[in-house]
């Protein structure tokens, strides 16, 4: 408590001064809660409205569900074959690497040297040797169950010549495409050129699994497009029908509509129900894809990883699962309200 | 019986500063729709005071319904003033129409309900869309079914209902958000001559408790027996007004 002073009214007015701003301030606060409250009470209420008329009209609301269900599907057929094509060339590059042949006779310490110089080279990203005898071993390894190729073996080791393998060192580049520096060192290094054995040409097979690869890549860029060109498509046409089911819906319930224009309804209440139904469409269709298209996943990517690279795509759908099932929900709302808003807007004008 | 609107200033109109009491005003009205060859409404002039009960009466197209589509906002008027429990309609932003509209209780001829909501979901509905609080509508919807006779048949459809009835639920619904003026269009054109004295009756009451209420009629017999105020228009001019009215045509 503060005494009084001399200089009392003047304080006292301010208090009551101050006392009524505070008044004023709470009573905006207050107005303002409840002009939030009086929002949210409108929301609920508009969403109820919505839920309510998508069960009214049950056929239109399946057809549109239907056909948004499809759109969906597309995106993410789409996109989960890109990316398993996207891996698996990715994967066919990386295990591409170029073999150089050598004489059978070279020493190690010569192929020693030849690696020391392939190193060096920046586009080179690892090098791995092996000589006549460690292929020769690796040979009997993978044939040992074919019978024709080890009688083969021995029938050249009896006749006293012994089997011999040529030195190899493999190369693998960062840049698949870009050969020229290996090829460079291949025909123009002296040391090379002594060793090599030129029964072997170097660089053909990888020049043909370059191409093979280098086709496939367009391929896949073509699908994609294709099917990118295809959801494009498909988001047009069910675009095209919800704003059709929307119109019909709003051409259905005119009466009602002038009905709640006449007692005041506002923007609000008038188009978001509208909104909200056909938002539906999209979540519901992004449920139903969503679920679909994991179930097709599970059923053929265990078969399809016999023939190419699943393992990546396979490892990201289950771990982000979640983020895949709320990337379709909002997909599908987007198509939903965008067509929504343009039925709306042409024919519930204020 | 201010109006609460953003825009609108309640106390731009000069007309406000005559009679403070006067709820209606219209000032040389007039309204023709387009390709018609005559105006619908046609230098209208109208003063409605506070509580007041008038009856308009008019041949088949003399421009009574439009009369009130002027009050509504519905149709905008070529020429003239109107005002409004204090609004007047020059500075009346589109956007504060549903406001408006949520001030004047409305009444038709064919009920406008919405026929797959109950009773008492139509009647919800009205306070729903201005944004009541559930509580409240919890408590008034009972009150007004109540007030107009309609208690237990809160469950009931439109279709389940007889005209008097329906009327009933319709002028519930314009009357539980307790506006200050209640306009009727024909309540009673589709109703036999029982309902019909229900519902004038219903209309009294609701204007014994304080409400303007006009009425839009073709009845002789309610002119003859009311004794109220009586405007008669015909061909979109109004051509009699007198406190005690018997019917002329
Ligand atoms: N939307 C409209 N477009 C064009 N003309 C209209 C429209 N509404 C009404 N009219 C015309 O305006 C005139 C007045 O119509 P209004 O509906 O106001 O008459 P009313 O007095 O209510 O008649 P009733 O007693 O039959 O209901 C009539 O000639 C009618 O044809
Ligand atoms: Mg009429």
């Amino acid at each position: 408590m503060k005494k009084l002073n001399p200089s009392g009214p003047p304080k006292a007015e301010i208090a009551a001064k101050n006392a009524a701003k505070a008044k004023a301030a709470k009573a905006h606060k207050q107005r303002l809660e409840h002009d939030r409250r009086r929002r949210t009470l409108t929301r609920t209420r508009v969403m109820r409205y919505g839920l309510r008329n998508f069960s009214r009209n049950m056929w239109l609301t399946v057809a549109a569900t239907a056909v948004m269900t499809i759109t969906l599907l597309i995106i993410f057929a789409t996109v989960v074959a890109s990316s398993l094509l996207n891996e698996t060339i990715k994967a066919q590059r990386q295990k591409m690497d170029i073999s150089i042949y050598f004489r059978a006779e070279t020493s190690d310490d010569t192929l020693r040297n030849l690696t020391g110089k392939l190193r060096v080279i920046p586009n080179v990203s690892s090098v791995n040797t092996s000589n006549s005898d460690d292929e020769y071993k690796k040979a009997v390894d993978a044939n040992k169950h074919d019978q024709a190729y080890m009688e083969a073996l021995s029938l050249a080791a009896s006749s006293g010549q012994g089997m011999q393998l040529p030195a190899v060192i493999h190369v693998k580049l960062h840049d698949t495409d870009d050969r020229a520096a290996v090829d460079e060192i291949i025909t123009n290094d002296a040391l090379f050129k002594e060793w090599i054995d030129h029964a072997r040409a170097t660089s053909d097979d990888v020049q043909i699994r370059q191409n093979t690869l280098n086709r496939l890549a367009d391929i896949m860029n073509v699908a994609q497009r294709v099917g990118f060109g295809a959801a494009g498509l498909f988001v047009v046409i069910s675009i095209l029908i919800i704003f059709n089911t929307i119109r019909m819906a709003i051409f259905s319930r005119r009466e009602e509509i002038d009905m709640m224009k006449a007692i005041g309804a506002d923007q609000r209440f008038i188009r978001g129900p509208f909104l909200v139904e056909a938002e539906l469409y999209g979540v519901i269709a992004a449920l139903v894809a969503t679920t679909l298209g994991y179930l097709a996943l599970m059923q053929f990517l265990p078969s399809l990883g016999r023939y190419i690279e699943v393992g990546y795509t396979q490892e990201f759908m289950i771990q982000w699962f979640w983020l895949v099932a709320l990337a379709m929900i909002a997909i599908g709302l987007v198509i939903g309200s965008i067509s929504a808003r343009l039925a709306v807007r042409r024919y519930l004008k204020p | 019986m201010l109006l609460a609107s953003r825009r609108a200033e309640p106390f731009q109109s000069a007309y406000f500063y005559v009679k403070i009491d006067i709820v209606i005003l219209l000032d040389r009205v007039t309204k023709t729709y387009a390709k018609a060859l005559q105006p619908a409404l046609d230098g209208v002039s109208l003063h409605i005071q506070a509580r007041e009960f008038a009856i308009i009466v008019g041949a088949s197209g003399a421009g009574k319904s439009t009369l009130l589509k002027m009050l509504t906002r519905e149709e905008k008027p070529h020429d003239g003033k109107i005002v409004v429990g204090g609004i007047d309609y020059d500075t009346l932003d589109d956007r504060d129409i549903p406001l408006l509209r949520r001030k004047i209780g409305v009444v038709f001829q064919d009920f406008k309900l919405l026929p797959n909501r109950t009773v008492y979901e139509n009647v919800a509905l009205s306070l729903e869309i201005s944004g009541h609080s559930n509580k409240e509508i919890r408590q008034n919807v009972p009150r007004i079914l109540e007030l107009v006779g309609l208690r237990g048949k809160e469950k009931s459809f439109p279709r389940q209902l007889s005209g008097g009835e329906r009327q009933r639920v319709a002028i519930a619904r314009a009357m539980v958000r307790q506006p200050k003026i209640l306009v009727a269009d024909e309540p009673t054109g589709n109703l036999d001559a029982h309902n019909t004295w229900e519902i004038v009756k219903l209309l009294l009451k609701i204007n014994k408790f304080g409400t303007t209420v006009v009425l839009i009629t073709h009845s002789q017999e309610i002119v003859n027996r009311l004794n109220t105020r009586v405007i008669t228009i015909s061909e979109g001019k109004v051509v009699s007004d007198v406190p005690h009215g018997g019917f002329r045509q």
